[in-house]
């Protein structure tokens, strides 16, 4: 978890975030940070995701739940 | 103004903007992400229809719909009030589901100033707009200044930021945006094959 939110901040361009933390709350969520986003689960959690993905997505923790449900399943589903 | 100019890449296309689009524009212009960030328009299609004539008629005005490169719509952009080599640059939205923001400021900045040959580009948005005050940072665009209470959408004066975004910023820019652009193209064409089996039609690819 903890790797996964010096990512979110990485991308984020801010010191840290929390698990309860809204990313539209972030003045830096834009449409580049979640292609960014995107690529970064691509590459290090083998998850493919697409943008409308992120509609019911609220929090940094609801976004680690999704991470830990699609791990839960293997092989992992690529689309 | 009426006039040709066309840009194809990234999975999205530039193309004239039409008298028939003008129904498109009405949604698009009021979805909740483009209320209140935008300028006021006209609230209906005749309205559209109204303002397009006159936009046909004006010079230096180019506006754009956005589409994918099957055709279907999925936002606009405008580069006008063009006086030599400097112009101002707007009217950017985008149908929230489809990643095409990214691939469609880069067909269009890359329209601007090798197209075109404009080497400075001048943009406002609204003070509130966290979004894309954002992203016109990482596309390059430089805050010239914030100016108070000047313009009124749906009855509320809102701060514009005035930004510019000069050729060579551009250039260094776009190398940074390579990578997500690839991407968002893969899913610009992914949403585009489920919108046509969603109509039922054959694929296009």
């Amino acid at each position: 978890m903890n790797e996964f939110l010096k990512k979110i901040a990485v991308i984020l361009d801010v010191a840290d975030v929390k698990e309860t933390d809204e990313f539209k709350a972030f003045s830096q969520w834009d449409s580049l940070s979640v292609l960014s986003v995107i690529a970064m689960l691509d590459a290090d959690y083998g998850m493919n995701l697409h943008a409308a993905d992120f509609k019911p997505i609220k929090t940094v923790g609801d976004l680690w739940s999704l991470v830990q449900s699609e791990k839960a399943r293997e092989p992992l589903p690529r689309r | 103004m009426n006039h040709s100019l066309t840009a194809e890449g990234f999975g999205v296309r530039l193309r004239p903007v039409r008298l028939e689009d003008a129904n498109f524009i009405v949604w698009l212009r009021n979805l909740d992400h483009a209320k209140g960030n935008v300028g006021d328009s006209a609230p209906d299609v005749a309205g559209q229809q109204a303002w397009l004539a006159t936009y046909f008629k004006r010079t230096g005005d180019y506006y754009f719909i956005i589409e994918t490169a099957g055709g279907i719509p999925v936002g606009t952009y405008g580069i006008y009030n063009v006086d030599k080599t400097s112009a101002e640059e707007g009217r950017w939205i985008v149908r929230p589901e489809v990643p095409a923001a990214i691939p469609s400021i880069t067909l269009a900045l890359d329209l601007a100033f090798c197209e075109m040959k404009l080497t400075q580009l001048r943009g406002t948005t609204v003070a509130t707009n966290e979004r894309v005050l954002s992203l016109n940072r990482k596309l390059g665009f430089r805050q010239v200044r914030v100016e108070s209470a000047a313009q009124t959408i749906g009855g509320k004066a809102v701060d514009l930021v005035h930004f510019t975004l000069a050729a060579a910023d551009w250039s260094s820019a776009r190398e940074r945006l390579l990578g997500p652009i690839r991407l968002a193209e893969a899913q610009v064409l992914d949403w585009e094959r489920a919108q046509f089996r969603k109509k039922g039609c054959a694929e296009i690819r």
